[in-house]
Formats: structure tokens, sequence, C-alpha cells
């Protein structure tokens, strides 16, 4: 050897260029920091446990990954798949993974953790999930096949967009060694951060993974703050303590609005708020009677509160099911009008109204809540606010532990079928009760292959749903956030309909 | 002798006057409101108007009828927690004081143990265990009152039980609850009166405080507390959604402590035998055991 230490040099060199960031990408620098509305759950660190609405997603975007993802400008997004193919007869789907892609423990993203992370998911929809797709087979380390008991139009929906957390891959190896209680102490997955420190109430930290697959993060660190309080969260923003801040609502929004250097950032978003009757299939309840049901819609002005809460950001649509999803069909409107739901109520024996217990809701949507409960107080529907923290209200929701009223939210995406099927028929994790007409209908059109007739079904399901007052919708949510100067992307609204900040590698905070 | 505390007595005749005539006092429903008239100000400002005299708040419900009905709140919680804890705290005070012995340890380590307790982390935690409702708050504020009971009427019990009279009925072969029913209660009564005045300002502003930190009356009841937490976030723009349940609230301990003073002062004997409104911290809280304060017959009646 003529040259050993240009030999020695070149491989050094190499070496480096290996290890290093993709060329041209700057290393990740600063720190963007969030206050958020709701405390922080550790449940929402492990995609196993999505319940069914959009929050998690807030977390799994930044620190896990999935197979298929909404992404900016493409609503299922090969992630750490890089391609999909679905047999001609809809039995098999099966997925090349991205190569070299790894955890933020050094480990390769194998098909082995995708079939574990699918097996081990226990979240919304796992039942129908497990029932449908019996089987999952690893091909080889890059290729995983699903195989389904029948065709499933809306296997992709569930597995591939936000309305579930089946497809999200964790490291198989790691959890075995930690267990489920530890993963959520120290949580390890293949997303553009990884974790750094939890301080339960206080604040979550993530620090960027370099060798994400997509592109380096622009941002070095991320801070959550956990801020229920929005006067704090504005006074943060104001102060630079804080770079975005999610949910201002009225005065405080129009405040955000006027003050130099700020910026607004309504979002339309997918999620639907409603209030649920959970008595209406008691039948000493008043809300057994359908005029009741009927009464309550009618008390309630869904336009005003639009323009004094959420300055006229969100729409008010009639229905639990966002317009964007596939199968929306659009109920007619209730007109407020308090003379003829007063009518109703004395029609159904409650001339002088009633006690309705509590309306159950979260601190996040108390405003919007106590607004509504006042419209049902001004008719004699009289309520009291009982605000749970969103992870407890969300578990105790869904452990049927709610009594009397409920104010709902969901922002999971999907397609009618999916929201029906989490909110409405008899199975879902939501579901109170149901109508035998509705679960003849829904099993109908799950087993129907024909887009035109299922979507038929699906509409009629709507309407019966609408002419049973089932529920009081609200709106769908224009979510209002706001953003400091330093903020040069916030991440808000890239991906349509999603509520929060994503992809996180793509934030940038100004002359980075 | 202090005079009558005109001030005091007019604010409270006019707070419980209120209280029991406040639907037909308040121009509006308390909880129900348009939201399209939301946070108008008070009448003297811009864009005030007599409809709402104190303004709206940001659910455009109007404040003073808020206020009126509010006071319902804070009047009942006052009455019901103290009425349970006086009762509860005079019994046992009574008991303890005039059995001694065993019981009187037990009881009265019991009551150290109330009285050591923080009592608004205690009562958070309690009414966040057992759902905020009104009434959790009014039992969790008589479970944490009745110690104050329990001690005071002790140590009157101590005193009392050591008078002629009674003695005389010990000897007359009375039975011990006789003994308490006819002799001994009636002479704690004045205290019991000074002692539960006293309490009324602390309990309005107990049950203000779990209102103010959401584990209080559940909203949208018009709880005073509620309203404040409700509108601090707008204080800068519309101040007066906290300010004007912020001053109820304040007139009214205010004038219930002076109510409660004066009270002590005419109904204490110990401070009746140094004539008039005396310094309180010269004069020692509870008569050393087996004798009246200075030798003076304790106040009471005479058995007939």
């Amino acid at each position: 050897m003529r040259h050993p230490r240009r030999l020695f040099a070149s491989v050094l060199v190499l070496a480096v260029l290996a290890l290093a960031p993709a060329p041209g990408a700057a290393a990740p620098d600063g720190q963007m920091t969030w206050a958020v509305h709701i405390s922080l759950a550790p449940t929402w660190f492990d995609p196993a446990e999505t319940p069914g609405i959009g929050t998690p997603f807030m977390i799994l975007y930044a620190l896990h990954d999935a197979l298929v993802k909404p992404m900016p400008g493409n609503a299922m997004a090969p992630s750490l798949a890089e391609s999909w193919t679905a047999s001609k007869d809809g039995l098999t789907y099966e997925f090349v993974l991205r190569p070299g892609v790894r955890f933020h423990n050094g480990e390769l993203v194998t098909a082995d953790d995708v079939k574990f992370s699918f097996e081990r998911y226990r979240g919304a929809a796992a039942r129908l999930l497990k029932e449908r797709v019996p089987v999952v087979e690893v091909v080889d380390a890059r290729r995983v096949r699903f195989r389904l008991k029948e065709p499933w139009p809306d296997f992709m929906t569930y597995y591939g967009s936000l309305a579930t957390g089946a497809g999200w891959v964790v490291p198989r190896k790691y959890l075995e060694k930690v267990g489920d209680d530890g993963f959520k102490k120290a949580p390890v997955g293949a997303g553009p951060y990884r974790f750094v420190s939890f301080n339960p109430g206080i604040e979550l930290v993530l620090e960027a993974h370099e060798h994400y697959w997509r592109k380096v993060p622009s941002v070095k660190r991320l801070v959550f703050k956990a801020v229920p309080d929005e006067t704090t969260r504005l006074a943060m923003l104001k102060r630079g303590e804080a770079d975005v801040v999610y949910l201002l609502q009225s005065e405080l929004a129009e405040e955000a609005r006027r003050t130099t250097g700020l910026t607004l950032r309504p979002t339309p978003i997918v999620s639907t708020h409603w209030i649920v009757f959970l008595d209406q299939w008691d039948p000493k309840s008043p809300w057994a009677d359908r005029r009741v049901r009927l009464a309550a819609n009618h008390a309630i002005d869904r336009q005003a509160m639009n323009d004094a809460i959420t300055l006229g950001f969100s729409r008010v649509t009639w229905s639990v099911i966002p317009q964007s999803f596939d199968f929306y069909w659009q109920p007619p409107a209730y007109a407020h009008d308090p003379a003829r739901a007063k009518q109703l109520l004395a029609e159904a024996g409650y001339p002088g109204g009633f006690d309705a217990g509590d309306l159950w809701c979260e601190p996040a949507t108390a405003t919007m809540s106590e607004a509504a409960a006042n419209y049902l107080q001004a008719v004699g529907i009289r309520t009291r606010l009982r605000p749970l923290e969103r992870a407890a209200f969300f578990k105790t929701y869904q452990e049927k532990k709610l009594k009397n009223l409920a104010y709902s939210i969901s922002g999971a995406f999907g397609n009618a079928a999916i929201r029906l099927e989490t909110f409405v028929a008899a199975g879902g994790p939501y579901v109170y009760g149901s109508y035998p007409d509705i679960d003849g209908l829904f099993r109908e059109q799950a087993a129907e292959l024909d887009r035109k007739r299922r979507e038929a079904t699906l509409h009629r399901i709507q309407q019966l749903v609408h002419d049973k007052a089932m529920y009081a919708p609200i709106w769908e949510l224009g979510f209002i956030h706001a953003q400091g100067p330093r903020v040069a992307e916030a991440g808000l609204g890239l991906i349509p309909g999603w509520a929060f900040s994503a992809p996180y590698e793509d934030v940038k905070l100004k002359g980075k | 002798m202090s005079r009558l505390p005109w001030f005091s007595g007019a604010v409270l005749l006019a707070l419980v006057l209120t209280a029991v005539l406040a639907p037909v006092l308040a121009p509006h429903s308390p909880t129900e409101g348009d939201i399209t008239r939301k946070l108008i100000p008070p009448v003297w400002m811009e864009r005030g108007g007599w409809e709402h005299p104190l303004g709206t708040d940001r659910f455009g419900r109007d404040v003073l009828s808020r206020i009126i009905h509010g006071s319902r709140i804070s009047v009942t919680v006052s009455l019901i927690a103290i009425g349970v804890a006086g009762t509860l705290g005079t019994a046992l005070g009574l008991i303890s004081g005039y059995r001694r012995g065993l019981t009187d340890t037990v009881l009265m380590r019991l009551t150290d143990i109330g009285l050591s307790l923080p009592t608004i982390l205690i009562a958070v935690v309690m009414v966040a265990v057992s759902e905020p409702s009104f009434r959790n708050v009014v039992l969790v504020i008589a479970l944490l009152l009745w110690p104050r009971f329990a001690r005071q009427i002790r140590g009157e019990t101590l005193a009392v039980k050591e008078q002629d009279f009674v003695a005389l009925a010990v000897v007359a072969g009375r039975s011990s609850a006789w003994i308490i029913r006819r002799h001994i209660f009636p002479n704690v009564v004045p205290t019991l009166l000074v002692i539960s005045t006293l309490q009324v300002g602390y309990v309005i502003l107990l049950e203000g405080t779990l209102s103010f930190l959401g584990v209080g009356v559940p909203p949208p009841n018009p709880a005073w507390g509620l309203m404040i937490a409700d509108g601090r976030g707008f204080l800068a723009t519309a101040w007066w959604i906290s300010l004007f349940p912020g001053l109820a609230m304040l007139l009214t301990v205010l004038a219930v402590n002076l109510m409660g003073d004066w009270l002590r002062d005419r109904l204490d004997p110990k401070l009746r035998q140094l004539g008039g409104r005396a310094d309180v911290r010269t004069v020692p809280e509870m008569a050393p055991l087996g004798s009246a304060i200075d030798g003076a017959p304790a106040s009471g009646r005479l058995p007939t």
C-alpha cells in the first residue's frame, strides 16, 4: 500500500458521511414550545391504546411512525412502508418496508415489528380488525402480508388513516423487555422525535431523531407544556414562553388576533362535537322520549355559539360525522326555536322542564358545554357541568360509567362507517345503547361490496340517527390556535383535517 | 358595651332578604343568557344599559342576577354546614368536657387531628374524590368545621361543670344526659352563637375558594367563587365579571365578622367581666380546669 494515510483518511471521511444527516440537511437547532390545552397522558405514548379520538396522534406523529399515514398532500402516504399492494380479490394486502429505517434505539424496523404491533393493538376497533384480519404473515424482514377473512373495503381506512393506531409500529424487542408500563415511561419509536422526559401535568420534552428517514427535523427540541388554562396559554404566547398555543376562544382569540407579532391560526378539522343523550335507552328517563331529545336540539343556537366562541370558524353541520368523510349524508337543520322546544317538552309531560342531571365534558370543551347548558336551561332542561380531564373523560366514557348527558367530540379520521361504528352502532366503544334497525343496516353495509348500495345504506343509517334525534350535534370545530413571532412553520393545517401541528419534521423556526 | 353594628346588620339583613327573595329581585335568570349579548359592560360605561346594570358575563348572563342568586348558595351552604358542624361539634364537646377520662382523651385527640388538617387542601381532595356537588361541598365543609366547635364547647363545658348548680344536680341524682341538657347546654349557647357567627365568613370564603378552584358547586350554578373564576381570564377587558361577585363576598364576610365580634363582646362572659370590647388577646381562651374565670360565677341559669 503506497499511501496508507490517504486511504485511512478517505475511509474516515466516507464513514463520517455515512453516519451524518442527509446531504444538504442542516443539523436540528433551537427549541419550539407548545402550550397544549389539555393534560398529556402517557396512554397517548403507546399507539396500541388509541381510543378512537384524534388527540393521541398529537404525540404519535412525533414519537412514532406508521406504515401508511395522512401527510401533506396525501391522505394515505407511504411512510414506514415504501409501497403496498392489494390482491384483486381484496383478500390480501402486502406491505414492503422502507429499507434501513431504525427505531430511536438503533434497532431496524422489521416486518416482525409490524405484525407484533398489529397483534398487540387494543384500541378503537381492535376487535373488528382482529376479526376481519385473522392472519398477518411475515414474508421476510421487509415484507408483511395481511390476510383478510373476506373483502373489506375499509381496511386501509382503518389501518392507514388516523382512525386507529393499528398501523403505527413499535419495537417488539424493546417492548418485550420493558413491558407496557415501562414503554409508557420511556417510549421508543421510529418517529422524527425521540422521547427525552415527561413530567405529568407539566411538560413532555422530545429531541430530534437526526436519522429520521423522511428528513432531518429542523428544530432540535420540542416541548409540550400542559396549560389547561386558556388565559395562561395566551399570556405565555405573548411573553414568548410558548411558540404555539392550542385552542383560544372568544375574546382571547380576538385578543391574540389584535396583538402585534401573534398570528391566529384557525384550523378546520374533522372534529365534530355533539351532546349524547346517554340515558335515552332507559325507559324511565325523560331522554327516552324522542320529543325531549328534539326539544334539546331546538333549544341550542349553534350559530350564536359559533360566532361567540369560535369566531365563526366552526361549521354547523348537524351531524356527528364530518362533512369531508366518505358516505356523509347531510341532515336537515334544527331551527333554534325555544318556544317549539318548550312545547315539545310540555307534550312529553315536562311543562316545567326537568332536572337532567350531569353534563359531562372535558376542560377544553367546558366553555362550549356551558354555553349549550345555558340554552338547555332556557327551555327548562336543567343540567350541571361535570368536567373531567380528557384522558379520564374518554376512559370513563368508554367504560360506560357516565350518566345523563355528555359533550362528546371526535377528531379521528376515517369515513362515515367508521364514525358510526365507534359512536352509534351496537358494540362500539362509546355506544351506550343502540336501535335494532340501525344495527341491522350497519351489519348490512359492512358486508356490502358495491359502493353505491353501501353508500345508500350508510345514508339511511344517518337519516335514522337524525330522525330518532339520537344526538344534539353542535358543529364541526374550527380549532383556533395561535403562533408567536419566532415560528416560521407551525405545522398547522399541513395535513388536511388534522387538528394539531404535524408532521413535526416540517416545523421550523425563523432564521433556521 | 359596644354599640350595635348597624352596617353589619344592614348588610346581613340585605343578604338574607336577597337570598330569600332572589327569584323576585333578580331581573333575569341566573343561568340563562344570550351569548350574542356577552360581555356587556355595567350601566355607567359605554355600551352599558339598565337591562344589565352590572353587565353580562362571557355567556351573556346577567351579572347582577347571578350575584343575587349566588347569595342563596352562600347563605344556604353557611347555614347547613354550620348547622351540621355545630350540632356534631357541640354534642362531642359537651360529652367530652362532661365525661372527661378516656372519652375526653379520644374525642380531643380526634379534634386535634381535625384542627391540624390543612383545610383547603383536604377540602379540595375530598370534594374532588367525592365529585363536586352542592351536597358534597356542604358535607366536606361541615366535616372540616366540627372540631372548632368541639374544642370551644368542651372548654366551656369544663368551666360550667364546676359550678355549684351542676354539683347540686349530681347530688340530687340527676342523670348525666339530664344535666347536660338542662344545665350545661343552656350555658354554652352564647359561646355557640359567637362561634357560629364567626364561622359564617369562613364558610363563605371556603365555599368560594372551592368553587373558584373548580371543585365546589358545579356550573352553571351562580356561586360567587365560580363567578370570580369565570371572569379571571377577562380581568383586563371585562373586569365586572369577577369584581362584583368579589365585592359581594368581601362585604358579606366583613359584615359577618364584625357582627361576630360584636356578638362576642356582648355574649362572652369573660369579655363582659372586663367591660365592653376588650383586647381578646389578653383573655385566656379557656378557663383553667375546675374554676370559672377570675372566680366569678359562670353566666347561666341557676337550677330551679
